[in-house]
């Protein structure tokens, strides 16, 4: 792996067109959380990738896809090894049923990987494959950056390739229905902008939360309505773990599986094998090989309680948003202590990381540092965004920056970013 | 109600001078579904009330038009409004936010006519009916309910570096919304006083907040999503139809 830094020099907003940019981000971007706390989570300058590093960063998110895939199979054929993954509950009894009864598919699956820069390389943190966020973002913040007056070229937009990748599959004119917690103003701007995208190729689109739609099963098929009308695809953005707390009145299960005649689900539910970061933890017993994830990943273990090696992170099997993951290293000394009574409680609801150095970025007077969430849709590289923060865990006060390619491949100075009106 | 983007950024720009501390917590959303139409608000209920006290940041927690006719008189009165209206439009929706974006139309006239110093305190604008508590959601209707949290305001510490000491709570009956508990137990525990205006008894009294349950745990988002899940008549929700024609985004 080529270990030269994948960045050229940042590009900074002046003041002036950063309002404006922010304003454009907001109204245009659907962006409508600009401010979390204290922070604003809407960066002021452009992280500039060369375009070597985004060849490279395709190439190794398309590897760790197709490995991924191959260990779900895997994965799905030893259905006793769910509880080890997490799952547990309702929703790993239900798992285990489908596995004994259900053959895995090469459905289309949507994942993001997020990588970092450190020094020995490209490593990545995680996967989000169940519901991974961050389309608007790999979308409109580009292309608003471009307009705004940074030079450079804007990557692919996310939500260009899920439009095209859902129109190879479903007629014109389709019905999809997005799936999420309408109690959420954050998750609603999500929904309304692959809604517009959608609604622009031609697709009937509604928004629904997860109970919402109706199932009606029959000659060995489930199919999904949406005010009486057939619904072609779902698409989820309403976690997997959540689902079992809708209740037993309501088939949540349709969502864990693709069916027969059922509408395509993107992701369905089985995804929980690999969103769990128990994952890497049953690899080793499964006759498959993963060399990617092996060189990209940190090393996994299981939980230790009370592990003060500041080398080493907890996090939980099924979090977001670096939601309760915790390090010596970073974590106030409540919490970190709150987490290992919760470790010793139920142990095989977290994983031990081991800690990379991510190298950062300066920016003025500020390190920041970067990762890039890379969407992978049906084995294809399909967009990616940028997340930094002050410190390597990336939180919700993170914040988005644009990410632009420059095709002149000017080496990175050191000294302070180049002011773009 | 329709995407009008051009409209919104010229109406979200007099909420949100560069100037004023408070902008970047001003609330975009419903920003997004401004009337097409802006219609001349035909009478000003008008506000019998005392006026508002610019020793104080307040927040408005009141249901329509109530809400509107406050934040109107404080605005009169020299306070900054911040909108912290988190909830979604949609046909059928639980809670009918049309008239809030027809009221932050209406206000942002009066800003237009004012000149607030550039020290105002800010006025926070919640709508008190968006737990539609005490009223169950009929099957087949949106449930677009929502809630604040403490990340939706500034902190104490920011509030108390610009120059805010107190905080005042006006509020329909002595009760306060548990959302807003933790927001102001998480100010309290900052250094601020926190005060309360129940209209039904005319005057302000001194809070002291007791801990909320649960407050502080990251698990929060969850308990409340499913809290709303229990609660109501029909689960999350339902469809929002999409006209084919003509709007932008959801609804």
């Amino acid at each position: 792996m080529d270990l030269t830094s994948p960045w050229l020099q940042p590009r900074r907003f002046t003041e002036a067109a950063f309002v404006r940019y922010r304003e454009e981000v907001i109204f245009r971007g659907f962006k409508w959380d600009p401010q979390v706390g204290d922070e604003g989570t809407v960066g002021d300058f452009a992280l500039v990738l060369k375009s070597s590093a985004l060849n490279e960063l395709r190439t190794l998110a398309q590897h760790l896809d197709q490995e991924l895939d191959r260990a779900e199979r895997a994965l799905w054929g030893q259905p006793e090894s769910f509880a080890q993954l997490g799952l547990k509950g309702v929703l790993g009894r239900r798992l285990r049923a489908l596995a004994k009864q259900y053959s895995w598919r090469d459905d289309l699956r949507l994942r993001r990987y997020d990588f970092h820069w450190s020094s020995e390389g490209w490593r990545i943190s995680e996967v989000n494959a169940d519901v991974p966020g961050g389309f608007a973002e790999a979308s409109f913040l580009s292309p608003l950056a471009l307009a705004a007056g940074l030079p450079g070229r804007a990557p692919e937009a996310f939500l260009e390739n899920l439009g095209m990748a859902l129109e190879k599959r479903l007629p014109l004119g389709a019905e999809i229905a997005l799936v999420y917690a309408t109690a959420y103003a954050d998750d609603f701007q999500v929904m309304a902008a692959v809604a517009e995208t959608l609604r622009s190729r031609g697709f009937q689109v509604s928004g629904v939360g997860p109970d919402g739609l109706t199932w009606k099963s029959g000659a060995g098929n489930r199919r999904a309505l949406v005010q009486g009308r057939p619904v072609a695809a779902i698409l989820r953005f309403f976690p997997v773990e959540w689902l079992a707390e809708l209740g037993s009145s309501y088939p949540w299960e349709n969502y864990l599986i693709e069916r027969e005649g059922g509408p395509l689900l993107l992701n369905p539910g089985w995804a929980a094998l690999s969103q769990s970061k128990r994952a890497p933890l049953q690899w080793a017993g499964i006759n498959e090989s993963m060399p990617t994830w092996n060189k990209l990943l940190p090393e996994s273990r299981p939980p230790r309680f009370w592990d003060g090696d500041p080398n080493w992170l907890h996090k939980p099997a099924f979090g977001r948003v670096g939601e309760r993951i915790v390090t010596r290293r970073w974590s106030a000394s409540k919490i970190w202590r709150k987490a290992q009574w919760n470790i010793l409680r139920a142990p095989r609801q977290w994983v031990r990381q081991k800690c990379f150095a991510v190298t950062s970025v300066s920016v003025i007077d500020q390190e920041y540092f970067p990762c890039l969430g890379v969407f992978v849709l049906g084995g294809k590289m399909a967009g990616l965004y940028a997340r930094v923060g002050r410190h390597p865990l990336i939180d919700k006060k993170a914040r988005e920056v644009p990410l632009l390619l420059d095709d002149k491949e000017k080496n990175f100075r050191q000294g302070g970013p180049t002011l773009f009106d | 109600m329709h995407r009008n983007t051009r409209e919104a950024l010229a109406v979200y720009r007099r909420y949100t001078p560069a100037y004023s501390p408070w902008s970047p917590w001003v609330k975009p959303i419903l920003f997004q579904y401004l009337p097409v139409i802006h219609r001349e608000l035909e009478t000003d209920s008008g506000w019998g009330g005392k006026p508002f006290s610019t020793e104080s940041a307040w927040i408005i927690d009141l249901p329509e038009p109530s809400l509107f006719a406050a934040a109107r008189a404080a605005v009169r009165d020299g306070l900054r409004p911040v909108p912290l209206f988190n909830g979604v439009p949609g046909d059928l929706a639980a809670i009918d936010v049309k008239p809030l974006a027809q009221g932050l139309l209406h206000l942002s006239d009066t800003l237009r006519g004012s000149t607030l110093p550039e020290k105002a305190p800010p006025v926070f604008l919640l709508d008190s009916r968006r737990d539609n508590r005490g009223r169950t959601i009929p099957p087949g209707h949106f449930d677009n309910r929502w809630m604040i949290f403490p990340q939706d305001v500034p902190s104490a510490r920011f509030l108390m570096n610009h120059g805010v000491k107190k905080m005042t709570v006006m509020t329909t009956s002595r009760r306060l919304c548990d959302d807003l508990n933790h927001v102001l137990y998480a100010w309290q525990q900052g250094g601020l006083q926190i005060r309360q205006f129940p209209l039904s008894e005319g005057e302000i009294k001194n809070l002291s907040i007791s801990r909320p349950l649960f407050f502080g745990n990251v698990l929060r988002r969850w308990m409340v999503l499913f809290k709303f899940r229990r609660s109501s008549a029909g689960g999350f929700g339902s469809m929002v139809p999409y006209p084919s024609e003509g709007s932008h985004g959801m609804g």
